[in-house]
């Protein structure tokens, strides 16, 4: 109890512990396995401990490689499963494992399963794990990967995960945009369209919504702050005063996601990140509160951090707190990229040139 | 084990799947991370994937899927062969030959065992679109709100069914009912608003009319009354005014001065103020909102202290700007 700091060992063993294997509790995490796995590899390069994943790397890039669904070969006109081509989460339907870098040009697949579907999230996470283990992405198919893009996108303007499914929001608007950004093509997804529906979620609190009428909500509002960021339209975002102040107003220790909620460590990152975004984070928040309640929400024997103190500590929101740690400037942690979720390291200078302090330049 | 949990039979020693040969999950020589499933949901995934590979799209099937989705309700492609079934079905047989009344226990069930699982609410809207309509969504929604009265999913739903089949009567005082129990439940607040914003919103001047905006505020005050520090309320206030001036309402500020002597702690109300001020722009106004936010970050909102420091120094900018044009 009284714990006055991070106990960063403790977290880095939590993190090598869930790489070697994750406990059943996480069986509902399979069809999204690819962002347990960054969350664990992201975190040990905030910790700027990479190092301890030196003789797994080739592994795990040939691992996120073998989650490319790719056009099918055997179809010159690219029809087939244009609208499929991305990541998968896993290996749960049945194909046998294959890294797509290994294929020959010559060689015919077996005709693409229908159920062979990706999901933007996924293809959003698989891309940051090769961007931090140093892949060039030069085993990627960019150009699938973007035309696909367009069959996500709805009149509205928003995005759904995947292709034929009826849940579009702004989680996936947000997926859209990162995957434009880190492969430098936006020709898959209509900008001003999606900008309209940013802004059409934004409510009358001023924070933005899944989509419009919902209630505002942090996660979302980074989502929505992060496209803009992404897209260049962040001195778009309107009536960033009364945005502000609402943000500033999640703050009690931690930060609660919606008005009148508990607070919650997940939302150190939502909220941070946004105002991180909005270049405004160290000058609206008192950091020490923020550090006290992460402390408060590490478990002392398991090591990893929960949602709020006294409770089981998770992958997601043990890395959304590391990654809240960064922003508010612990030393302990490498700086982050908040408008991707990867440390400026893994990010490099070109993408930090473009995203990071964009309201300030 | 307990008498009445029932032991698991594996598909393979199941009848009707004597036909099927299983497919294992392959993770290549080198699995990353894996996760510790159990053999009971291993046995089923090898038959799942069996299921995709021969486009199995029997009956059966609904039956291996119920299963799946208790352990991995997440899983999209599971979701999305089900409706890919569902469809097959009812094209083949129609729809009578497929139990849709048991369709929609099972989503019940997952809707108070999960309700905060995307997927599930996703599949629960595909059905009532396609298959049995809106009959009961409202008492459904009831039921999960009463459990949890914040939850998102559950007022998506709602906000999609009014809108999709006009079931807009008798909402007002639905929402008026939850926050009476409850003037914090900020969902409740939104849901208000997105009614008033759907009845009566000015998609010309892209504001409310001023007469909903009296009416409103009056309402927003009674809750205020009733606990000054509640955020919801407040929140709602300064909502009504996006897309135009606070000025349209001169009695707004005249009905804040009064009332800010006796809400001593209250940050909002004094917020709001400055807000006004703001907007008026005039020497005096600035002045008086600089003297506000020395109270908030000495005394009254210590926690966002860094907060009205930042906007103290805004508001200096604003008065010398205003100085140098006069």
């Amino acid at each position: 109890m009284g714990q006055t700091d991070i106990d960063k060992e403790k977290l880095i063993k939590f993190l090598q512990r869930s790489f070697n294997v994750l406990p059943r509790p996480y069986t509902n995490g399979l069809s999204t396995h690819s962002s347990l796995v960054y969350f664990i590899v992201s975190g040990l390069d905030l910790l700027g401990r990479l190092d301890l994943l030196d003789s797994q790397k080739e592994h795990i890039i040939s691992w996120a490689y073998s989650l490319q669904i790719l056009p099918s070969q055997n179809n010159q006109s690219d029809e087939v499963n244009i609208k499929n081509c991305g990541f998968r989460g896993a290996h749960y339907i049945g194909l046998p494992f294959l890294d797509c870098r290994t294929i020959q040009s010559d060689q015919s697949l077996p005709p693409p399963l229908e159920c062979d579907i990706p999901n933007l999230a996924n293809t959003y996470c698989s891309l940051l794990i090769l961007r931090i283990l140093g892949d060039d992405f030069s085993g990627i198919n960019k150009k699938a990967i973007i035309k696909s893009l367009k069959y996500h996108q709805r009149p509205d303007g928003s995005f759904s995960g995947s292709a034929d499914n009826m849940e579009n929001d702004m989680r996936y608007l947000f997926c859209a945009c990162a995957i434009s950004f880190m492969l430098n093509d936006w020709s898959g997804m209509d900008t001003d369209l999606a900008y309209q529906y940013i802004v059409s979620s934004q409510t009358y609190e001023y924070a933005f919504a899944q989509g419009p009428n919902q209630e505002a909500h942090g996660g979302y509002t980074y989502c929505a702050l992060s496209a803009l960021a992404l897209m260049n339209k962040l001195k778009d975002t309107p009536h960033q005063d009364q945005l502000l102040y609402w943000l500033v107003n999640r703050q009690f220790t931690g930060f609660n996601g919606r008005c009148n909620k508990d607070v919650d460590t997940c939302y150190s990152f939502w909220v941070g990140a946004s105002l991180d975004i909005l270049s405004k984070y160290h000058n609206v928040i008192d950091e020490n509160l923020v550090k006290g309640f992460t402390i408060a929400s590490q478990h002392e024997s398991i090591g990893g951090i929960a949602k709020e103190p006294q409770q089981v500590p998770d992958l997601m929101h043990n890395y959304l707190s590391i990654s809240g740690l960064s922003i508010l400037g612990h030393p302990s942690v490498l700086p982050l990229n908040s408008v991707l979720g990867i440390s400026q390291r893994a990010a490099g200078a070109d993408w930090n040139n473009k995203l990071i302090n964009q309201l300030s330049k | 084990m307990s008498d009445k949990e029932q032991k698991y039979i594996p598909f393979s020693n199941r009848e009707e799947w004597k036909d099927v040969k299983p497919i294992e999950q392959d993770d290549g020589p080198n699995p990353i991370c894996p996760i510790a499933y159990s053999d009971e949901f291993k046995d089923k995934m090898n038959y799942f994937r069996a299921v995709l590979k021969t486009q199995d799209k029997s009956k059966r099937v609904i039956e291996l899927l119920n299963e799946i989705v208790q352990e991995n309700p997440s899983n999209y492609t599971v979701w999305y062969y089900r409706r890919e079934v569902i469809k097959h079905l009812v094209d083949q047989s129609g729809k009578d030959s497929f139990d849709f009344d048991e369709e929609m226990e099972l989503l019940e069930e997952m809707g108070s065992t999960d309700p905060k699982n995307y997927q599930v609410w996703n599949h629960r809207r595909f059905i009532v679109e396609n298959y049995v309509g809106a009959n009961g969504e409202k008492e459904f929604l009831e039921q999960v709100l009463q459990e949890d009265a914040k939850n998102y999913h559950a007022w998506a739903h709602r906000q999609w069914l009014l809108k999709n089949y006009s079931l807009w009567h008798g909402e007002l005082e639905y929402v008026d009912k939850l926050l009476q129990l409850d003037h914090r439940n900020n969902s409740a607040w939104n849901h208000r608003y997105f009614i008033l914003f759907n009845l009566h919103f000015n998609q010309q001047t892209k504001s409310m009319p001023l007469n909903i905006i009296e009416k409103e505020i009056e309402y927003a005050f009674t809750h205020i009354k009733h606990s000054p520090n509640n955020e919801s309320p407040w929140s709602y206030l300064r909502g009504l005014f996006k897309g135009q001036k606070y000025s349209v309402q001169p009695k707004l500020l005249a009905t804040l001065l009064e009332l800010k002597p006796k809400y001593i702690g209250c940050s909002h109300i004094n917020s709001l103020v400055i807000e006004i001020y703001q907007e008026q722009n005039t020497k005096e106004s600035l002045e008086e909102s600089l003297k506000i936010c020395k109270i908030l970050y000495q005394n009254i909102d210590q926690i966002h202290h860094k907060y009205w420091e930042f906007k103290e120094k805004n508001i200096k900018d604003q008065l010398e700007r205003l100085i140098l044009s006069q």
